[in-house]
Parts: C-alpha cells; sequence; structure tokens
C-alpha cells in the first residue's frame, strides 16, 4: 500500500510537478522572443496556406468530385506543412536540452539533490515538447479552413494531430538521447538531425506506399477494406491526414491505427529516455537494468512482430505455389526454404545491432564514467552494465528474438520452424559475438572508450562491406555475380542467394566464427589483465 | 557525522584518490588543504554521490553514498568550484527550483525562499536575474541554493576563489555562521590563513592522500612539539646561543649569520622572561625578542612536496 503510495507521489513529481520543466517554461516565456517567433512561424505557415490553396484550387475541373479531391490535396499539403514543422523543430529544441547545461556545468547542481535522471529527463522532454503542441494548437485556425472548405472532417484533423504529436514525441526523444550523449551543442544538433532524416526517410518510404495505393490504385488499401493498413503507416510525419483513416484488423475488429502509433511512440521514447538516463547514472543505477529489461522485451515483441509479418507472407506465398501447381511441385515453397528465409531474415534483423556492438563490446573510460574489465564473462553482471555482464546480455537478446521471431512466424501460419532457422540463427549469434571479440581486442590496446568505440565502428563497416566491390569486380562477368567461387570465401555469402543451399556455408561460417571469437575473446581478456597489472604497478610506483 | 570510510577513487592508470578516511562531527567545520589535482575535488564529488567510488564508502548520518545515494543528497549542500548558474533566471525563480528540487514543501517555499536570501545577504537582489549580480553575490546565491533544504553536511569547492577581500571577508563570516548552527562544513581552499580563522578541523591532501587530519592546533603541535623563541641579537650571535644553551628550560639553540637565534623552549612563561633577562644581564644588545609560532602554511609546506597526480 505504501509503496504504491510512493509510486503515485513520485509519479506526480515527475509529471505534474517536474522543476526543470517549471523553470524552462518561465524562460521560454519570458520576453517577446516566443511571441516573435511563434509569430514569425503563423505568418510563414499562412503564406504557405495560401499558396498550397491556390497551386490545388486552380486545375480543379468543373466536378464536384474534382474539387472535393483538390480540396482534400490542400488539406493533406497543410497537414503535410505541419509535419514538416514538427520534425524541424522537435529536434532542435530537445538536441541543446542537456548538452548545454553540461556545457554550463549546471548539471551537477541539479544532480548532487535528490534528482532522477527520470526526473531531469522527462522535465527536460516537457519542455522542449511542450512547443511541438504549441505548433499545433497555433495551427488549428488554418486547419480549420481545411475541415469548412470540405477537404477534410474533424476526426481526420484529430486523429492526424494525434499522430503527429506521436512522431513529435518519438522525434524530442531521439534528440534528448542524442542531446545526453554529445559532448557539444553542434554535435549533439548534427546528430538528431541525422537521426531525424532516417527516422522520416524511412517511415515515409513504409507510408508513401500506402498512400500512393489509396490516391492511385482506386480505393483499395492492403486488405479488403479500404482503409485497412498496417500501422507503422501511420508514421511519417508528412502523410498525417492520408493515413488518419487507417485501420488495422485485430481478432476481426477495426482498430484505429492512431492507437498503435501512440502506443509506439510511448513505448519507444520511454526506451530513448531510458538509454538517455544510463548516460546520467552510476553503474549501479536503476537506469541500466530497466534498460536492459525493456530492450529484451522489445526486442522480443519486435521479432515476434516481424515474424507474424515475414511468416505471414510466406505462408500466403506458400498457398498459392501450391495452388498454381495443384498441390504437387517443383514450384512450390517447402518448410525448409521457409525456415531458410526466416533464418536470413533474423540476421537481416539483427543487423540494427551495427548501432550497438560498440556500446556492448568496449571498454575503458570515458571523462569520469569508467567500465573497467571485470572478467570475460559474468550472469550476475547482466543487469548492471558492467563489461563483464555484456557478453551474456548480447546472447540473451539474439535468443529472445529468434525465440520471438521463431514463435511469431509459428502462429502465423508456417508451423514450427525446423533447424535450417536454427542454424540462421546460430550463424547470426556467432558473427555478432565474433564483433563482440573484435570489440574486447580492440578495447584491450586503447584507454579511451570513445576511440575503441569509433575504430569497431569502422572495423565492423570495414570487413562486411570492403569485400563487396571486390567480390562483384570479379564475378561481373558470369549470369548469377554471387556464384562466383571467391564469394564463397565471403563470410556474409549464407545470406546470399535464394535457397535453402546455403545453409551448410552458414553452419560453417557459423564454426569458424566462433572459434575465430573465442581466440580474441581469450586474447582479448590476457591483454586486459595484463593491462590491469600495470595500471596497479604503475599505481604502487607512483 | 560524516565518517569516511577508505574512499578510492581511480580513472584508468590513475588513482587520484587512495584510500582516505576520516570523521566529522555537527558544528565541525573541516578545511581541506591541498594544492591543485591533489584529489581534493574527487573526495568531495565522491561524498557529493556526484561521483561514484571505485571503494571505500562514507556515511552521512547512516546513509551510505553508495547504498543511498538519495538520502545522502537530501542532505547535503554542494557548492562547486564553478557557478553553473542559469540564463534568464531571477534570483527567487532559481531558489524556487531547487526548493522543488529538494522537496521543500510548496507553503513553506517561499519563506525558506526568503530566509536563506537573508542569510546570504541577498533580500534586495530577489527580484534580479542571476547574470546581473556581481560574482560575490552570484557565490553567495550558490551558497543560498546549498541552504533551501537546511541540509547536514555543506561541500564548498573553492568557495572564496575570485572573490574581493570584502566578499571573502562576508563568506568567511557566513560558514563560521554556518558551523555555528551545527551543520558540518567542508571547505577546500588554497588560501591557507583564510581557513585557519574559521576552521576547526583541516585535512592536507596530497597525490591523493591524507597526510594529515585533526584540530588546527593539533596539527601544528605535531610537527613543532615545542615552543620556538627567536631573539634577535645586535652581535655576538653565537656566544649568545653558547649561553642560553646552558638554561635548563632551553632544549637547542641555534644562530644564523644575521644575528637571529632560535631556541626551542619547554618551559613556562616565568622561564621565557629569564632567558631575555639573561640576555640583558649578560651584555647582549637585544632587539627583539618573540615567540615563532608555525601556522597551517608551515604545516603545509613541511609536508608536502608539491608533487601532483
Amino acid at each position: 500500500m505504501f509503496a504504491v503510495g510512493g509510486w503515485l507521489d513520485e509519479t506526480k513529481r515527475v509529471y505534474f510537478q517536474n522543476a526543470t520543466s517549471v523553470r524552462d517554461y518561465r524562460v521560454q516565456l519570458r520576453g517577446s522572443r516566443s511571441v516573435i517567433l511563434f509569430g514569425l512561424y503563423l505568418f510563414i505557415l499562412i503564406g504557405a496556406a495560401f499558396f498550397a490553396y491556390d497551386s490545388s484550387t486552380r486545375y480543379a475541373g468543373g466536378s464536384i468530385v474534382d474539387a472535393q479531391r483538390q480540396l482534400h490535396t490542400f488539406a493533406a499539403t497543410v497537414m503535410g506543412m505541419l509535419g514538416g514543422a514538427i520534425a524541424l523543430v522537435a529536434p532542435g529544441l530537445s538536441a541543446t536540452a542537456v548538452v548545454l547545461e553540461k556545457q554550463r556545468q549546471s548539471l551537477d547542481l541539479v544532480f548532487s539533490g535528490p534528482v532522477t535522471p527520470k526526473y531531469y529527463l522527462v522535465g527536460k522532454m516537457m519542455s522542449s515538447y511542450r512547443y511541438s503542441w504549441m505548433l499545433l494548437v497555433l495551427a488549428l485556425p488554418i486547419v480549420a479552413a481545411s475541415v469548412v472548405l470540405g477537404g477534410a472532417s474533424w476526426y481526420d484533423v484529430l486523429t492526424a494531430f494525434i499522430q503527429l504529436s506521436a512522431q513529435g514525441l518519438i522525434l524530442t526523444a531521439i534528440a534528448l538521447l542524442m542531446s545526453t550523449m554529445a559532448v557539444r551543442p553542434v554535435s549533439a544538433i548534427i546528430w538528431s538531425y541525422a537521426a531525424t532524416i532516417v527516422y522520416c526517410i524511412a517511415s515515409s518510404l513504409i507510408s508513401v506506399s500506402y498512400v500512393f495505393s489509396r490516391t492511385f490504385g482506386g480505393m483499395s488499401g492492403i486488405g479488403s477494406n479500404a482503409n485497412e493498413a498496417p500501422w507503422y503507416v501511420t508514421m511519417s510525419p508528412f502523410t498525417a491526414l492520408d493515413t488518419s483513416r487507417s485501420v488495422t484488423v485485430a481478432w476481426g475488429v477495426h482498430v484505429p491505427n492512431w492507437i498503435f502509433a501512440v502506443l509506439f511512440a510511448l513505448a519507444t521514447s520511454k526506451i530513448f529516455v531510458l538509454a538517455a538516463g544510463t548516460q546520467l547514472s552510476f553503474t549501479g543505477g536503476r537506469e541500466i537494468p530497466s534498460l536492459r529489461i525493456h530492450s529484451l522485451l522489445y526486442g522480443f515483441l519486435l521479432s515476434y512482430a516481424i515474424g507474424c509479418a515475414v511468416g505471414g507472407s510466406v505462408s500466403a506465398i506458400h498457398s498459392v505455389t501450391r495452388s498454381a501447381a495443384f498441390g504437387s511441385t517443383p514450384m512450390a515453397v517447402t518448410a525448409s526454404d521457409t525456415s531458410s528465409i526466416l533464418g536470413r531474415a533474423f540476421c537481416g534483423m539483427t543487423s540494427v545491432l551495427v548501432l550497438f556492438i560498440a556500446y556492448l563490446s568496449c571498454f575503458g573510460y570515458d571523462r569520469e564514467h569508467r567500465y573497467w574489465p571485470n572478467g570475460l564473462v559474468s550472469w550476475k553482471s547482466i543487469w548492471n552494465g558492467t563489461p563483464a555482464g555484456n557478453l551474456p546480455f548480447l546472447l540473451m537478446t539474439l535468443l529472445l528474438a529468434s525465440l520471438g521471431m521463431g514463435i511469431g512466424a509459428g502462429v502465423s501460419g508456417v508451423g514450427v520452424v525446423s533447424g535450417f532457422y536454427w542454424i540462421y540463427v546460430g550463424y547470426a549469434i556467432s558473427f555478432w559475438v565474433l564483433m563482440f571479440a573484435i570489440g574486447r581486442m580492440v578495447s584491450s590496446f586503447f584507454g579511451g572508450l570513445r576511440n575503441s568505440r569509433v575504430l569497431v565502428f569502422v572495423v565492423l563497416i570495414a570487413i562486411t562491406s570492403l569485400p563487396l566491390p571486390f567480390l562483384t569486380a570479379v564475378g561481373r562477368n558470369s549470369e548469377d555475380p554471387t556464384n562466383s567461387m571467391l564469394w564463397n570465401f565471403y563470410f556474409l555469402s549464407p545470406l546470399l542467394g535464394d535457397d535453402a543451399t546455403r545453409v551448410p556455408s552458414a553452419l560453417m561460417f557459423a564454426a569458424l566464427m566462433t572459434g575465430a571469437a573465442v581466440v580474441l575473446l581469450f586474447l582479448s581478456e590476457l591483454r586486459a589483465r595484463s593491462k590491469m597489472v600495470q595500471a596497479q604497478k604503475y599505481d604502487e610506483q607512483a | 557525522m560524516l565518517e569516511v570510510k577508505n574512499l578510492r577513487k581511480e580513472y584508468g592508470g590513475l588513482t587520484a584518490v587512495k584510500g582516505i578516511s576520516f570523521n566529522l562531527n555537527p558544528g565541525d567545520i573541516f578545511g581541506f588543504i591541498g594544492s591543485n589535482g591533489a584529489g581534493k575535488t574527487t573526495t568531495i564529488r565522491m561524498i557529493s554521490t556526484l561521483l561514484e567510488p571505485t571503494s571505500g564508502t562514507a556515511i552521512l548520518n547512516g546513509a551510505d553514498v553508495r547504498k543511498d545515494p538519495m538520502a545522502v543528497r537530501r542532505m547535503i549542500g554542494y557548492m562547486p568550484d564553478f557557478f553553473g548558474l542559469y540564463d534568464d533566471v531571477k534570483v527567487w525563480e532559481y531558489l524556487d527550483f531547487f526548493a522543488t528540487i529538494y522537496k521543500v514543501p510548496v507553503k513553506e517555499r517561499a519563506t525558506v525562499i526568503d530566509s536563506v536570501l537573508e542569510l546570504t545577504n541577498l533580500t534586495v537582489k530577489k527580484q534580479a536575474f542571476v547574470q546581473s549580480l556581481s560574482r560575490g553575490m552570484q557565490q553567495r546565491l550558490c551558497l543560498a541554493r546549498c541552504l533551501v533544504h537546511d541540509p547536514s553536511l555543506l561541500l564548498l569547492d573553492e568557495p572564496a576563489s575570485g572573490l574581493d577581500p570584502r566578499a571573502r571577508a562576508e563568506l568567511k563570516e557566513l560558514i563560521a555562521e554556518l558551523g555555528r548552527m551545527g551543520k558540518i562544513v567542508i571547505v577546500s581552499s588554497h588560501i591557507l590563513p583564510e581557513l585557519a580563522d574559521f576552521c576547526n578541523t583541516v585535512g592536507i591532501i596530497e597525490r591523493g592522500e591524507l597526510l594529515a587530519f585533526g584540530p588546527v592546533d593539533k596539527i601544528v603541535q605535531e610537527i613543532q612539539p615545542h615552543r620556538v623563541l627567536v631573539a634577535n641579537i645586535l652581535e655576538k650571535a653565537d656566544e649568545a646561543s653558547h649561553v642560553l644553551s646552558g638554561l635548563p628550560s632551553v632544549l637547542n639553540s641555534a644562530y644564523t649569520d644575521d644575528g637571529e637565534v632560535r631556541i626551542e623552549f619547554a618551559g613556562d612563561f616565568a622561564a621565557q622572561a629569564q632567558i631575555l633577562t639573561k640576555l640583558v644581564q649578560d651584555g647582549f644588545q637585544v632587539t627583539a625578542f618573540r615567540e615563532d609560532s608555525a601556522d597551517l602554511e608551515d604545516v603545509f609546506l613541511r609536508l608536502t612536496t608539491g608533487a601532483v597526480n
């Protein structure tokens, strides 16, 4: 009972009585600066809306349908501009939120008080996110014009606003993480906008296909219902209005996609804030275990979702090819092929570890933080963020993700995945353990954590991509470039090609990479230990 | 009560603090002395929970900095050697921000802010912007910030650096007042005479090791166990030194070419007077006669080598 009361008090304090947010709010609204900025924003938005309206209606034909379509285009354009404003402003505001405090050296003052990283970061996030909301609220009269003109309904506007808010939240959280990690404001801004660009391109590529299918493909969405579409089409800030009516059919119920968008935004921003929190806390802090538990959970759920999607597609192809061949043959997708496809999908999915492997594998010191080797493998250290717990954490993440994908595929109609899937899982695990071992080896040569991380990233990109131009050049005269003998020596070759014949080479490379990883891990541990002994000797001599 | 137990901090191959230990009681004003890079700030940051100790710990009123940092933070006020003030914030807003952070009840906040402003003599600047304050006022505002939650321990890192003599004197008086209020105050500084004035305990740190710790008098006595008298003689200082060596209360006597005789002495004031009488009666022309008492600076220079980490 007391625990619940304490939690409620703390939650109230974090979200409703946040000192950081109140202070920033006072500063933001002080003087005429904010009035001028918002005035300028409105002026530009109104000007752009007039221009869009003129462009949309100029070429309208005489029919009502045509006029209606043009008005909808106008509404979508206005909402797209609003999305652009959110994508431009949200990261910019939070990118400097923490890094400027670091530069001003005021973080120490705050964290010498009873303040958790969560309290501080949520306050910072609210301060920045408030601006996104202000942008939306200020744009309401202009958006209302498109409702009055008949280009959109209030429901469309409301759901589009909810989607834009969700995207603003994600972009704010990403920039906040960058701000926590960066040392200088300029680098925080650059990284934040780079991440925003990647997010916008990726989300727009997904949702634009849906929008085009609706606009030019007659009435159809992806399913039988005109508005049916996967929930992730709502994640682009530029197509908020067009995707506002989209729904996902779950267990026979049409669930509006904006609900998924909000849930996804909350979950994503939470993990970004947790990651930012780990940058501001000790190794023994609550943030690292929390981040790790969330990562495992999200990894499992994401893999499950991908397993469902890939499994669903594969089983659909399976049934189509079976009926095409009247149940019997040569064209039919076999269970082994299905598992092999799923296995390669799993390997592809783990490529996201490119961003994290350097963080997991490297040790050393970084300003006042120190991640010093405390052994090679320790399951006890899995939650505290020390180097010995990182390999078990990596293995646990990959195993849970593989289980999630296997279960997802099974649920979607593929059935129980065969051994081929697990061979690919083993291949992926051995590849990432080898990368981890390279990270440990690099760290044993360097003292600074940042240098080690950058070098690991460079090595990873180099050994995976550098052979590609050479191998492509060698095999360019053959019909299938990947058929050259040399390709068989490329350790990513099991992921190429389109059948299950690559499985034996996956098994072979898995064994080779595991062997190499074990040797590297052993050598790096020896080096790390001797380095520590040297440090102790130096200390004693001093 | 503050117990610092074998506190140690390593950065890679460098050990900044090598297992230091000391205890402080309420009302103690502890002067933490050391050269730049000696480990003062690192120690203070570990006690303030901003830096994780490699080993060892500090316990404040039963709360461990490693096991329960939040409880420790509620009881400390930390003033670093930089201001870290926010722009565009008024003095009362700045204090209100920290009062909220320290969970000072809303109803009491205004009163608390007024009282700390009064204590630090900043009441007239309540509505001023922090960037408009002079350096001395900003320093006092930082101290006011540390006091909003009535902490048991104050950690002041180089509080007097960059202040003019008047601001320095005011700050000194303020710290002494805080000691009288029963707070433990840890002050790190380079300005030794200043510390000797108001600290009742000092610690000397070099290369991360605590070389001496205790009341100022006791430390001084440790490096200079006997009283030293100095007599300036116009001529024949060597003879005077020889004569004094024979007196029962004189432990040792030495002279310099410029006529100064240094007498290590173990007697009372009557015996001290007799020394002067003896010199005069024997015809030595005494131009000065005084006690040479060692101070904190002598102790510091005697104990340290000037080496840094």
